[in-house]
């Protein structure tokens, strides 16, 4: 009895075994990761010209030099040229470390949709991956190789990522939530864009906004910084305060934003935004010591410049039509006439005025008063 | 013997693998013309049959649907029903095994086919479900044991996630006022039904008592809503419905920071593939043992019941290869078509079951 249920056991296993062994399973030597894919228009009309960023892995971690590969390929459909591609390379083409899409400037300035569609429904590309305007366009970015980076790409990821560099003005948008903003009603997306400078070098610190399909607007880096104030929390920055003919920069400890949508019958509508910002001073132009009575007075001007420029902000983005923050979402979130919200959303929208509160408190003067 | 526990185990193994395929997406389609009531209909619903079924289940101690059927209805009328609640268990657990099938060719390894991926899972599923009832009892806990902490993590890590937009939440809830609709309703109930287990798995519990009913109904009630509002989170109150396989592109959002993988939906799929095994294991004995009574039963004989198993598991696992030819949309209507069958189903064993002990104590006195 037992030796019959044991050479059951032992044949479904080697059949199984079989089974297994026949299927197209590759191993790590013969596959080749693609860590950024970029996609540019072509020399014709309605061509994708693709880009491929090739990781060509390395045994020995201790002795990496980094070695990477692109491979470039045009044709009107973007998995056609993948396919043309697989005869570029001997190994298998591996997706499933990509970490970033690059588009080009010319492809967001026309219609992101398709290669978004592409890059969700693809099952071997993941849904955290980076989505990024590549200027001047994607090939040139995908070719820029810090010398600080040992592995290929991995600046773009770290730096996207915030796991290398917290700077105020990366803002990383995932392909699911770029996918997710572009089908709701109420919100609009943004990509961050990415610019070449030479070979070397990589510039991060612009947004571009879109009104669901292509861009329409790109803040400047100030801009930027001011609309990751309003869009995270906790933004490491250093923000200015100017008394008299002083100069003061204190930097963000904690930052906080909030807003309401406030609809009253008797007057125009308007947004009320409060920012609250715990911050450390970090620079004094002039030679005076810091009292308690002057830290106050930092804050309090601070408050004042940063109210205005955050002011200044909101009504370009209001006059742009578009409502990178999700405003409108906010509003039919919160109203319960789900079949006349939006309409009456979109009447309010042009009126609408701002009121920001900015409350920044410096609480020291730093290491010296 | 087996602990009342065990009940709870099966309940909470059918609450965390609604998840997986069929309730997240009929609430979803329905979620501006009635899915948030229709929760609040099924919440009430499933607690008031778990309620039924352990009162009347409570007065057979260590009874399976079988004997009970066969001593208390006419052999014509037992023997049908049985059939069709054996094909019922059997379509439930052959369902799980090839959405499966699905997942992972989609997910985990496009490059396996899908026959080398069913062939792997019946040849666990196939062995284990011969297995006693009491032991897959005990192993149904210990994988409990080992999944719910992971799918916790899951659910956590997707909450606190700051990316998660609760303003498309928000005004998916502002679309509440709706009529409760019947295609959310029926697959809604499906988290409470593990209960319906207990039809074989009766026979080694000994007077089943059911404390704290509420426990369920809360679990049950949280479960549905994050079934049903977490993905919404992640892919926009819109966007949410061009997405097949919602709980699995959610993990796949999920970035963990700080480990050895990055992405949550492995961690998500290991959670899931392990309960869904145990359940379709689970299923496919309930529909085993129920096949088995209908056979003469082979006293003293183990080479015969050996036989009968066996065949009965490979017209299982044939079955499964067929069905494996529909595709996505065909799958999922046969889903849909499912839950209606088994809600309608769990609605007529309880009456049968009051029936039958009516009979039996009419006997009796």
């Amino acid at each position: 009895m037992r030796s019959l249920r044991g050479g059951i056991i032992g044949i479904i296993l080697l059949l199984v075994c079989t089974v297994l062994a026949g299927c197209n399973f590759k191993d790590i030597d013969r596959r080749i990761f693609v860590v950024a894919i970029g996609i540019d228009p072509g020399k014709e009309e309605g061509v994708f010209k693709v880009s491929l960023k090739l990781a060509i892995p390395q045994g020995d971690v201790t002795k990496i030099d980094e070695k990477m590969l692109i491979l470039t390929e045009e044709s009107e459909s973007i998995s056609e040229a993948l396919r043309r591609m697989k005869s570029k390379v001997e190994k298998e083409l591996d997706y499933v470390h990509c970490k970033t899409i690059i588009l080009g400037e010319r492809i967001a300035a026309k219609d992101i949709r398709h290669v978004t569609d592409w890059a969700v429904r693809r099952r071997d590309i993941q849904s955290i991956l980076n989505f990024a305007v590549g200027r001047p366009g994607a090939l040139e970015v995908l070719q820029v190789k810090p010398p600080s980076e040992r592995i290929p790409s991995n600046s773009l990821i770290l730096a996207m990522s915030g796991q290398g560099t917290e700077s105020p003005f990366i803002s990383s948008v995932y392909s699911y939530q770029l996918m997710r903003n572009i089908y709701e009603n109420g919100i609009d997306p943004i990509l961050p864009i990415i610019e070449a400078q030479g070979k070397e070098q990589f510039l991060i610190d612009k947004i571009a906004l879109l009104d669901k399909s292509k861009i329409k607007l790109v803040f400047s880096p100030n801009e930027t910084r001011l609309f990751n104030l309003l869009s995270r929390s906790n933004l490491r920055t250093n923000f200015p305060a100017h008394i008299g003919s002083g100069m003061y920069q204190y930097y963000t400890e904690s930052s906080s934003s909030s807003y309401r949508i406030v609809t009253n019958r008797d007057e125009e509508p308007y947004i009320r935004y409060t920012i609250k910002i715990r911050a450390i001073l970090e620079e004094n132009s002039t030679e005076e010591m810091i009292t308690h009575h002057m830290l106050k007075k930092i804050g309090k001007a601070g408050a004042a410049e940063l109210g205005g420029a955050v002011k200044a902000l909101l009504v370009k983005i209001r006059d742009s039509g578009m409502d990178p923050l999700g405003w409108g979402l906010h509003y039919g979130a919160r109203h319960w006439n789900n079949g006349t919200e939006m309409a009456e959303w979109g009447r309010l929208y042009p009126r609408l005025n701002f009121q920001v509160n900015a409350q920044v408190e410096v609480k020291y003067s730093g290491m010296i008063k | 013997m087996a602990k009342n526990r065990y009940f709870y185990c099966l309940f909470v193994m059918n609450t965390l693998i609604n998840i997986l395929n069929f309730t997240p997406r009929e609430l979803i389609d329905a979620r501006f013309d009635g899915a948030q009531s229709s929760i609040l209909v099924a919440v009430a619903v499933g607690t008031l049959f778990i309620y039924l079924f352990t009162r009347v289940i409570h007065k057979f101690p260590g009874q399976g649907l079988p004997e009970i059927f066969g001593s208390a209805l006419p052999k014509l009328l037992a023997s049908p029903l049985i059939f069709v609640y054996a094909v019922l268990w059997y379509m439930a657990g052959t369902l799980i095994l090839l959405s499966f099938v699905d997942i992972t060719l989609r997910f985990i390894s496009p490059d396996t086919g899908p026959y080398a991926i069913m062939f792997g899972f019946l040849a666990v599923v196939c062995l284990c479900s011969r297995i006693d009832s009491l032991s897959l009892l005990y192993g149904l806990e210990v994988t409990l044991g080992i999944t719910i902490p992971l799918i916790l993590y899951t659910i956590v890590k997707a909450i606190i996630n700051p990316d998660f937009s609760w303003d498309a939440v928000l005004e998916v809830m502002t679309h509440s006022l709706h009529a409760p609709d019947l295609n959310s309703i029926a697959a809604a109930t499906f988290t409470f039904s593990g209960y319906i287990n207990m039809a074989v798995f009766n026979r080694v519990f000994h007077g089943l008592k059911l404390k704290h009913l509420w426990i369920l109904s809360l679990e049950g009630f949280l479960m549905l809503l994050i079934t049903f509002f977490v993905p919404i989170g992640y892919h926009g109150t819109v966007g949410i419905e061009r997405h097949v396989y919602t709980w699995f592109s959610t993990a796949d959002s999920i970035r963990i920071e700080a480990f050895l993988i990055e992405r949550m939906l492995y961690v998500f799929y290991f959670a899931c593939i392990t309960l869904s095994l145990v359940s379709a294991i689970i299923q496919w004995h309930v529909g085993k043992e129920l096949l088995l009574s209908l056979l003469p039963s082979p006293s003293g004989k183990p080479k015969t019941k050996l036989l009968q198993e066996l065949v009965i598991l490979v017209l299982f696992a044939s079955g499964a290869l067929a069905l494996m030819r529909l595709d996505q949309y065909n799958l999922n209507m046969l889903g849909v078509f499912l839950q209606h069958i088994r809600w309608y189903g769990e609605m007529l064993m309880i009456g049968l079951l009051f029936w039958c002990y009516w009979v039996v104590r009419g006997r009796r006195e």
